[in-house]
């Protein structure tokens, strides 16, 4: 029941975030909701289920954003899970700031996986001029439109989880 | 073999995760490959709930403009509400219709100049979210009874926005000329120019590369390139860009110059997907002088399919040359 409502929470976000950026037009740096929902399941779910959820979250992922290659935003999501899961004893979101920082931290974590695995995976990667460079210039400034985005949505899960769960307890401090 | 799996669970579902992606990272990050099952099925999900959005918030946007945003000035003056509400809406709606007929009209004005060209219609529905690559999906007007098949080039009436990257029932995502991954042979028209087109990755702009071996004849800012027709995907004579300046770059045996866009691709919306070339008399197309006082003219007297093109139709420009992405 509480993967189904973060699944379709995700999914109505995903369907969203492309016309609403346009909208708003604040292209072309789009905040990645899906790596920051993965660190709250890290934080919040058992092991095995949370790497189901972050595998379909990031299939989901990778249909919504046009162009990018299936299975690049599975890992992505998978990872920051396992490394999410793996801290949580020691991962704090203290505040609104602190939850920026987390998301913050974990895009560019992300933007660097993502630049690796583009260069061993994707062929056409390396074929036009500066896709590593354009990578490794928008990787700041990605993670800093992730951040704000990512308070929300530890907010917005957690609200989401004390209906689904009517559970008292938050992962913010 | 069972408490084996039971006690390393966590690790073997650890490993499973992060392997099922690679291998279909593997998979699709190929070059020259069909579009896979799970790219039509991942389409066939996603691409009409994001269309559903974007009209949703297309149409909301509409009321914002054209009624809510009007509201407070109802309030200043109650007797004209109704009056200022209504002349809005309709000047908001004429316009909207003026726009949208200008559009039509040059797009039926492209398609009697090139004839030889069977093309569907097809609305844009979705844009690229990331910052690196240049992609657009589309909803193909006949819902996949049209033919459209990958690699099919798509136009709109200024030029060639791209090609067909991936099709599922009635949506294809267009890889755009200005994607680096993309390139097209072309030539400038009326010189003895020929070379490729290829993609930048400028955030700020959409920008391409036009690379070349040698000029028959000197260059010209605003110089009209279209599409030579020698690589056989693109038809030949479809408006691509202009040289943008005339700041070459030499590269061993080759030079580069900076093209901007006939398209403005920040504001795609009509496009047309190249499904056939057909060998009929094109109607001669309005002589224009193409964009610049150097531009040259159109030739003539070429056959159908190597027909001249009219320079594109003249279009409001964006801020940036091509649009901003």
């Amino acid at each position: 029941m509480r993967g189904l409502a973060i699944l379709l929470v995700t999914f109505v976000l995903l369907a969203l975030e492309s016309p609403l950026l346009h909208e708003a037009n604040i292209q072309p740096y789009a905040p990645d909701l899906v790596l920051v929902v993965c660190i709250y399941l890290g934080l919040t779910s058992t092991f095995e289920r949370g790497v189901g959820l972050a595998l379909a979250l990031g299939l989901l992922h990778d249909g919504f954003a046009s162009g990018a290659t299936i299975g690049m935003h599975m890992e992505l999501a998978t990872l920051a899970f396992i490394i999410s899961f793996r801290l949580s004893r020691r991962l704090v979101l203290r505040g609104v700031f602190g939850s920026m920082l987390v998301a913050l931290v974990f895009s560019v974590g992300a933007s660097l996986v993502e630049l690796v695995l583009s260069l061993v995976f994707v062929r056409s990667f390396t074929q036009g001029t500066g896709g590593p460079g354009l990578i490794l210039s928008s990787m700041l400034p990605q993670a800093l439109v992730t951040a704000p985005f990512g308070a929300f949505l530890f907010w917005l899960l957690d609200r989401l989880d004390g209906l689904v769960t009517r559970k008292s307890d938050s992962v913010f401090m | 073999m069972r408490e084996f799996l039971v006690r390393h669970r966590p690790a073997i579902v650890a490993f499973l995760g992060l392997t099922l992606p690679l291998f279909l990272l593997y998979v699709h990050g190929r070059e020259n490959r069909k579009t896979t099952i799970i790219e039509k099925a991942l389409t066939q999900v996603t691409a009409p709930v994001q269309g559903a959005a974007s009209r949703l918030l297309s149409g909301l946007s509409d009321l914002w403009n054209g009624y809510i945003a009007l509201t407070d000035v109802a309030d200043e003056n109650e007797k004209l509400k109704s009056q200022v509400d209504k002349l809005s809406e309709q000047a908001t709606r004429s316009a909207l219709l003026e726009d949208e007929n200008k559009r039509l009209r040059a797009l039926l004005d492209f398609k009697r100049a090139r004839r030889e060209l069977v093309t569907v219609g097809a609305h844009v529905i979705g844009k690229n979210v990331s910052p690196y690559a240049r992609v657009v999906r589309i909803s193909i007007d006949l819902d996949g009874k049209s033919g459209i098949a990958e690699g099919m080039p798509v136009i709109d009436e200024y030029g060639l926005v791209g090609r067909i990257a991936a099709v599922s029932g009635g949506y294809a995502e267009v890889l755009l000329a200005v994607d680096p991954r993309s390139t097209v042979n072309v030539k400038v028209l009326g010189k003895g120019v020929t070379g490729t087109l290829t993609g930048t990755t400028s955030q700020s702009n959409y920008v391409s590369r036009f690379t070349y071996l040698h000029r028959a004849e000197p260059l010209a800012e605003g110089d009209l390139l279209v599409t030579s027709g020698h690589d056989k995907v693109f038809p030949p004579g479809l408006p691509v860009g202009t040289i943008r300046s005339l700041d070459e770059r030499q590269r061993d045996v080759e030079y580069e110059l900076q093209v901007t866009p006939t398209v403005n691709f920040s504001d795609l919306d009509l496009v047309m997907v190249v499904t056939a070339v057909v060998d009929e008399a094109a109607e001669p197309p309005p002589i224009e002088t193409p964009q610049g006082p150097s531009a040259p003219a159109p030739q003539h007297g070429a056959s159908p399919t190597n027909a001249p093109p009219s320079g594109p139709p003249t279009r409001p420009q964006p801020s940036h040359p091509g649009g901003n992405p």
